[in-house]
């Protein structure tokens, strides 16, 4: 009725729950002090990280633009 | 020669925080640099929702036009890594190359803060770019993307949050 699957469903809501739970972390080290040095390095292998996750977003959504009949 | 002593504490004082200004603490650094981290995180964890749309969209009983609209628009933020072909073009109209889009020229900057008013607007510009996806997904009418939408928004909101939290300006 709602246009997915039970699975999708579950998926999605365990999705949201490791979201939370990750931002959750993440407000409560922001909290914390800083107690390892973070070099420049790190932060920019964090940021590659989310630059490889956008050009693979993309290139999943150009190729599904693809297979479409 | 009280005004001119005056004039030289004013000077000192004036120098000092000009030079703090430019020249942040190594704390400060340290803490704008653990949440452009954080801020990359949340935007990883973002792109994890959209992955996990994109992987499931065929499968929703959406109208064609639809599912091409929400493709385009994660182009639209995303890019590709190589340019796009003949039918994405003329689905979606241009796309940018991955290195030039919105989304990674925002992320690119984020690796340069070491201040936490940097750092608050460069996050700021970064989170903008997943605004329109988010309204794509919200407004679809389809509620396993309007989910998905709430989902992302959430991992926008927080992001935004942490980056304009107290602890970072402390």
């Amino acid at each position: 009725m709602l246009g997915l699957t039970i699975v999708q469903a579950v998926e999605l809501i365990r999705q949201g729950m490791t979201t939370a739970q990750a931002l959750a972390d993440a407000v409560r080290a922001g909290r914390a002090q800083v107690t390892a040095p973070l070099g420049p390095d790190e932060v920019a292998a964090h940021i590659d990280a989310a630059i490889a996750a956008a050009a693979s977003a993309g290139d999943a959504a150009a190729q599904r633009i693809e297979n479409r009949p | 020669m009280k005004p001119l002593i005056g004039a030289l504490i004013a000077a000192i004082f004036l120098t000092a925080c000009a030079t703090a200004a430019v020249n942040p603490s190594a704390d400060q650094t340290q803490r704008a640099r653990a949440q452009a981290v954080r801020v990359a995180d949340s935007v990883t964890t973002g792109l994890g929702i959209v992955t996990q749309v994109g992987q499931t969209l065929d499968t929703l009983s959406l109208p064609a036009a639809q599912r091409t609209a929400f493709d385009c628009a994660v182009l639209s933020v995303t890019g590709t890594s190589v340019p796009a072909s003949a039918a994405v073009t003329a689905a979606c109209g241009p796309v940018p190359l991955a290195a030039q889009s919105k989304l990674t020229q925002a992320l690119t900057l984020l690796k340069t803060v070491s201040t936490c008013p940097s750092l608050q607007a460069t996050a700021g510009s970064v989170l903008q770019v997943f605004e329109p996806l988010i309204v794509k997904l919200t407004q679809s009418g389809n509620a396993t993307l309007a989910m998905a939408g709430t989902a992302l928004q959430l991992t926008v909101s927080l992001t935004r949050q942490l980056a304009e939290s107290a602890t970072c300006s402390a």
